[in-house]
């Protein structure tokens, strides 16, 4: 069975972010609210590898290039970020909404909106996980 | 109407696994396997190349109604 190694750094990148997000919510259910400062230290460096990750595998698997980003995979893609648009506008109309009704502080709903920006990794993930990409 | 395909049958014929015809159209072997299972609907460049690749013309492998 041939692997597509561009594609399956893609995938592994996108599952570890999404992963990592969700461990930020749970850490901050679990802490009241409050988070160990060397969370957004811990999310960048998540996010910057997957992107040299997947800048490196291109680069050292050209030939894979095309067949990583085919008409599917693009296609997957472009749905992708639509997901995230949709997510972030409801997340913020919920939470804006939360917090002009006083249910929630507004820098609890700035946390609990951020996962919101990892719609379009998640939906990637799954896309793969669902085996519609590698 | 639903497009249908044979896609699978005339690979099969000419002796291609998915991932030998994914690799002679330059796709994964994921965007093959979902094709033939209807999942996605390839674009006219994908079909031509499919075409081309297992030497049938695109309105045998692709149609708007179900093969009689």
């Amino acid at each position: 069975m041939s692997v597509n190694i561009v594609a399956r750094i893609r995938t592994l990148s996108n599952i570890a972010i999404t992963l990592v997000i969700a461990a930020l919510l749970f850490a901050l259910w679990l802490g009241d609210g409050r988070l160990w400062d060397k969370w957004v230290w811990i999310l960048g460096g998540v996010a910057v590898a997957g992107i040299v990750a997947q800048c490196l595998a291109s680069l050292i698997f050209r030939n894979q290039i095309a067949a990583a980003w085919d008409e599917q995979a693009r296609h997957l893609n472009r749905q992708s970020y639509a997901f995230g648009y949709w997510l972030v506008m409801a997340t913020f109309l919920t939470f804006f909404a939360l917090t002009q009704l006083d249910i929630m502080r507004p820098d609890t709903a700035f946390f609990f909106m951020s996962p919101a920006l990892i719609g379009p990794s998640a939906y990637m993930a799954v896309a793969a996980l669902r085996g519609l990409t590698d | 109407m639903t497009l249908h395909n044979t896609l699978a049958t005339h690979r099969k014929a000419a002796g291609l696994t998915q991932a030998q015809l994914a690799e002679r159209v330059n796709v994964s072997r994921k965007t093959i396997n979902t094709v033939e299972n209807a999942v996605f609907i390839p674009s006219t460049l994908l079909a031509l190349k499919l075409s081309q690749a297992l030497e049938q013309p695109v309105e045998v492998l692709f149609s708007l109604e179900a093969p009689s």
